[in-house]
């Protein structure tokens, strides 16, 4: 229990900063009450302290128990602003990057709030010396809109249109979160200040501020202020730059419903032009997508995604966006084909590649039931698409099999035949048991069911031509080279295992013990220091994963390959 | 050692086997054959005649009826090829009309001579005939498969030519049958001693000869019992080898021993025929009609074993063909013409084998090891001297696009390296490997000049543009034999011959070929190869493939008529270009 005397003694001593940043969860609120009463009394400057050496020294866990005392002390202080605005920049500025550093200014804002005197002091504050960063601005100016919002807004609008751009970002952003009394009045005069910001884009990210302010108002104020605020989103589409794509694709999830059709066709539309460095905005739109209806807005999306990954010079990685991966994998097997499919037909490289990275699909063996109907897919591409699938997703063989029996349920008759011979060849004998899985996913009355048939018997046919004088011990290679061969396959599944182990959640969240003997191991767990440990045993689990590889791999690599290149560079049909 | 020889005898067949040794093995225990088998010919029961004297100092002639494995009921009296009817043959027509007047006053020995063992159910029958039969002048003998394996300790491998070290060799190349290399390392070794320990005179050259003959025959009958006859195969080239090395020098002249080693140099190419036939019989055909049929038959999951089998098993088809081609112009030559319509049959199915074993088995359009151009030359050589050429045309077209595609996209290119070690880890992603890996090559410009005699321009241009492109760091060359190449050609014992590395790759086919035709017109050293002067000139090509030495372009038909033939008829040529 932390006394009035220790902190007293801490303060003689030059450690209170110490000893508060030590202070348990469960006394941080009475503690928070102690300083600023010894503070109000004169008993210790907990300010002076903060300004002090003696922040240096804290750091890590302890300086955010220290940063949580200080915000709720804050606020319950007599002090002048420059002080509290001091401390504060002071507490902000060592948080860093921190994303709770921002909690100091909201604890700033209350302080100013606590009177309209105070909100004075610090626009006094602000107007004494305007080239210096003080940090300060939109706590003033959010607390001054709490005593008085139109003078708060007067405020906002003078000072966002002054030259240094602490002062004018600040003031611009503000501008989107003060609600005035009269919005008659003042509504028109925020957006007309918005609007110029946006009109003449400055260097220090002006238009995205201001935007951001705009939309920001419209989420606050609803539906009723779109068309004002809709020309001004327009505008800031046409020419966006990444502080602008970021804040739209921000605003665009946050705000949504509010959205009109062409509005949200607008952010779309600007977002892709995102590159591959802007992480930022990327990850805006990886999170707006996480939370978009990909299936009924499949086209939207689709027309954003292959924007983004075909920009000529900074084309992004599909890995960038795993929320989107993830929420497209958890979609029904339709809505993950549609988007393949879709995908490779464009014979986009890049494109294509991506379509494979988004298999294999894990709820196999229900399958990617594609309909291809959904596709803007004419007949006499099906043969193109299955040539798209086999050259970019033929290692992922149990979706590949679902997108290829999707194409022969869609193929003309006239290409039947000729699809089921490019599958045989280049699918079939890859997959010895591909046909169990066409098998597995035909439905009654499926239209590919005479083909996976006719596949099936040539499948037989082949095999027991094989079959019929099997294996050759006279062709076996050498004892060496099956000694040498053995090596290197041992090596080769090490280093799988070891990237897989160090790809894996367990690697960070568990203590890898090695058992040499046995097939349980003994643990003891600690409820408590009062009570002995308890013994507990655990079996052990064993974990497989299987691969199928493509055969040709092992009989014929570079025709494989050739025909996969033939397949990849294959130009869509005109 | 004996038991090892017991199982041997056991095994052999009659026809062509077992009647084929034992000729060697009378011979070796001091006999005169006077009449070995012959096919066609009436021989009244007798399969072999030979004269010699006993331990009592007696001199007697010797017919000898033989039969293979072991004698049973049927095998004894049941129809016209039994022992007892040969027997009785030989009682009433051969003892009486057909013993050549010279041996006439000598005591006769009928000699039931059988590769396995008498069984009790017919002892009784073939006592009781020995009995009724035997007079004065006419006795019987039964050699047994134990009585032989004796006769071969005692003949060809007495302890004197055939030494315990040399033995422990052999019955560690017979032991490891199922283990083809180490068996075949074993056989190298055990032919190397015969080889080295040889004196330099006809008579100990024809017993080391005939030494290595019986060991290769035992050991491809252990081997065909294991149905594992790759150590056979791969033993038959070298003994062929080998004993070439050591009678090379031993044809000429007319003496009978000079003879003898013709006679024992042609039983040993008949013999490698037999096993290499047999090997491609077995192994080869039942599954050359078959997609990825060979392919799939290797016991591996690695496309590198794959590969290297698979050419291998080309070069083998290969100069098959090209014996089987040697073999009718021979037979043609001797005017033995029914019998060389029957090789010339079996020279087409070769060509038909090889033609199925490229059409099924794609990956023989990827060779990883530039070092396949050896093998690939000698299937070429078969089909365009068989009038394949769209066969070649298509082959060489595709390894040509397939050898490009796979250098430009980093994948398993052909490489200079040898080794098995090397070759698996083979391709590396550094530009620096992918140079040192391609450092030369024989293999683009053969290919080049396949593709010029098919007058296929745009495989030439391919591989122009390849070679003066992405290719251009390596050194195209081409092998020619040197004034060293005769010492080791045949024995592989050190390097040899000449590269030539100003090859350009034409684009046009007459300018392809006319450079490699300059270079043969001045390289003489071929024609003093020895196998040539004996007509012999598969044996080159066999070297060339067995030690993985290129074969000689004087062997490519570099005439104009021929390289802008697309016949697809099968075509005549007496003799190879180089015979010429």
């Amino acid at each position: 229990m932390i006394t009035r005397d220790a902190i007293l003694a801490a303060g003689a001593d030059e450690t209170l900063l110490d000893a508060i940043a030590t202070a348990p969860h469960d006394q941080q609120e009475s503690l928070a009450t102690l300083l600023s009463e010894l503070h109000n009394l004169g008993e210790l400057d907990i300010l002076a302290a903060i300004n002090s050496g003696q922040l240096d020294s804290v750091s890590g866990r302890p300086f955010f128990t220290l940063q949580r005392v200080f915000c709720k002390t804050l606020p319950r202080i007599q002090c002048p602003a420059a002080a509290a605005v001091a401390a504060s920049k002071r507490m902000f500025e060592k948080a860093g990057t921190n994303l709770g550093a921002g909690l100091v200014y909201s604890a700033l804002q209350e302080w100013f709030q606590q009177s309209p005197e105070r909100v004075e002091q610090g626009l006094a504050l602000i107007r004494s010396d305007m080239d210096s960063d003080t940090g300060a601005v939109r706590s003033v100016l959010l607390a001054g809109s709490t005593h008085s919002p139109n003078k708060s807004i007067e405020v906002a609008l003078y000072l966002s249109n002054q030259p240094q751009p602490h002062i004018r970002l600040n003031a611009l952003w503000a501008l989107g979160r003060i609600l005035s009394e009269d919005d008659g009045c003042y509504f028109p005069k925020v957006l007309r200040r918005l609007e110029e910001v946006i009109d003449v884009p400055l260097p220090d990210n002006d238009a995205a501020v201001a935007i951001d302010a705009a939309l920001h108002l419209l989420g606050r104020i609803g539906s009723g202020i779109v068309e004002k605020v809709e020309p001004l989103l327009y505008k800031a589409c046409k020419f966006p730059n990444s502080a602008i794509r970021h804040t739209l694709a921000f605003n665009l999830q946050m705000h949504r419903s509010i959205y009109t059709e062409p509005m949200i066709d607008a952010v779309f539309e600007a977002l892709q032009g995102t590159d591959a460095h802007d992480h930022r905005t990327l990850q805006a739109i990886d999170s707006l997508l996480y939370d978009w209806d990909l299936d009924k807005d499949r086209q939207r999306v689709f027309r954003l995604l292959k924007r983004l990954l075909c920009n000529r010079d900074e084309a992004i990685e599909l890995e960038t966006m795993h929320n989107f991966r993830h929420r497209l994998s958890d979609q029904h097997g339709g809505v993950l084909g549609w988007y393949v499919v879709s995908l490779l037909i464009t014979a986009e490289q890049g494109l294509c590649l991506t379509a494979d990275q988004l298999l294999p699909y894990q709820k196999m063996p229900e399958g990617l039931d594609i309909d291809l109907a959904q596709v803007p897919l004419e007949p006499s591409r099906v043969l193109f698409l299955a040539r798209k699938i086999l050259g970019y997703c033929l290692v992922n063989a149990t979706s590949a099999s679902a997108l290829l029996l999707s194409c022969l349920r869609a193929v003309s008759t006239h290409e039947r035949r000729e699809l089921e011979n490019l599958l045989l060849n280049y699918f079939i004998i890859n997959y010895l048991n591909s046909i169990e899985w066409f098998e597995s996913m035909l439905y009654p009355g499926d239209p590919a069911k005479d083909s996976v048939n006719r596949l099936s018997i040539a499948l037989n046919s082949y095999l027991d031509g094989l079959r019929r004088h099997g294996i050759c011990a006279a062709f076996k290679p050498s004892e060496r080279e099956r000694q040498l061969q053995f090596h290197r396959q041992a090596e080769f599944w090490r280093d799988v295992q070891q990237k897989a182990e160090e790809n894996s959640i367990l690697s960070i969240v568990a203590h890898k013990a090695t058992i040499l003997y046995g097939t349980a191991s003994i643990f003891y767990v600690y409820t408590d220091e009062s009570s002995p440990p308890h013994r507990q045993e655990a079996s052990m689990m064993s974990h497989e994963h299987f691969a199928d590889l493509p055969r040709l791999e092992a009989i014929d690599p570079v025709g494989l390959r050739y025909a996969l290149h033939r397949f990849r560079s294959e130009v869509p049909p005109s | 050692m004996k038991l090892i020889f017991i199982e041997y005898l056991a095994s052999l067949k009659e026809r062509g086997e077992l009647d084929v040794i034992m000729p060697d093995l009378l011979s070796e225990i001091g006999m005169n054959v006077i009449s070995r088998p012959a096919v066609g010919t009436k021989q009244y029961g007798v399969d072999i005649a030979a004269v010699g004297t006993g331990s009592d100092g007696v001199r007697r002639l010797f017919l000898l009826s033989v039969k293979p494995g072991d004698l049973r009921r049927s095998g004894w009296d049941v129809g016209e090829q039994s022992l007892r009817t040969s027997l009785n043959q030989i009682l009433d027509v051969y003892v009486r009309n057909h013993i050549p007047k010279r041996y006439a006053g000598l005591p006769v020995v009928i000699v039931l001579c059988i590769g396995g063992d008498l069984h009790e159910d017919v002892r009784a029958d073939v006592d009781g005939f020995m009995d009724r039969h035997t007079e004065s002048q006419i006795t019987f003998d039964l050699w047994n498969g134990d009585r032989l394996a004796e006769m071969l300790l005692s003949g060809i491998l007495r302890e004197k030519a055939f030494p315990k070290t040399r033995q422990s060799t052999f019955r560690k190349s017979v032991a490891m049958v199922d283990e083809p290399d180490v068996s075949f390392g074993h056989f190298c070794r055990f032919v190397t001693m015969i080889a080295e320990s040889c004196k330099a005179n006809r008579r100990a050259r024809l017993t080391a000869i005939r030494q290595i003959y019986l060991g290769l025959w035992t050991l491809y009958v252990w081997a065909r019992v294991a149905e594992n006859i790759e150590a056979a195969y791969l033993s038959s080239e070298r003994a062929l080898l080998v004993s070439w090395q050591l009678i090379k020098n031993h044809l000429s002249g007319r003496s009978r021993e000079a003879r003898q080693l013709n006679q024992s140099m042609m039983r040993l190419v008949t013999l490698h025929d037999m096993i290499a036939d047999d090997y491609l019989a077995s192994y080869v055909t039942p599954r050359a009609n078959i997609q990825h049929g060979l392919t799939s038959a290797i016991p591996s999951q690695s496309s590198l074993d794959i590969n290297l089998r698979l050419f291998d098993l080309v070069g083998r088809i290969g100069i098959r063909g090209l014996w089987q081609m040697y073999l009718t112009h021979a037979l043609e030559r001797e005017s033995k013409e029914k019998e060389a319509e029957a090789v010339r049959k079996s020279l087409y199915a070769t060509a038909e084998l090889l033609a199925n074993v490229l059409q099924n088995n794609p990956i023989l359009c990827t060779p990883i090891r530039d070092s396949h151009a050896i093998d690939i030359n000698i299937a070429c050589l078969f089909l365009k001297k068989v009038g394949c050429n769209q066969i070649i045309q298509n082959w060489i077209h595709q390894v040509a696009r397939a050898t490009v595609f796979a250098f430009n996209s980093n994948g398993p290119y052909p490489c200079v390296f040898e080794d098995y070690r090397d070759l698996i880890e083979h391709p590396k992603d550094d530009g620096r490997y992918r140079v040192e890996a391609t450092a030369g090559s024989l293999l683009v410009p053969t290919l080049a000049v396949w593709a010029a005699f098919s007058g296929d321009v745009d495989t030439l241009i391919c591989l122009g543009d390849f070679a003066s492109g992405p290719y251009a760091h390596s050194t195209l060359q081409l092998w020619y034999p040197g004034s060293d190449t005769e010492e080791h050609l045949y024995l592989g014992s050190a390097a040899h011959g000449l590269a030539a590395t100003h090859i350009r790759i034409e684009h046009c086919p007459d300018d392809m070929l006319s450079q490699i035709k300059s270079e043969c017109a001045k390289s003489a050293a071929f024609l003093s190869l020895s196998p040539l002067a004996y007509g012999l000139w598969p044996l080159i090509i066999l070297a060339s493939r067995h030690h993985r030495v290129p074969v000689p372009p004087h062997f490519w038909p570099l005439s104009h008529a021929e390289a802008g033939s697309c016949s697809t008829h099968l075509r005549e040529e007496n003799t190879p270009h180089a015979d010429r």
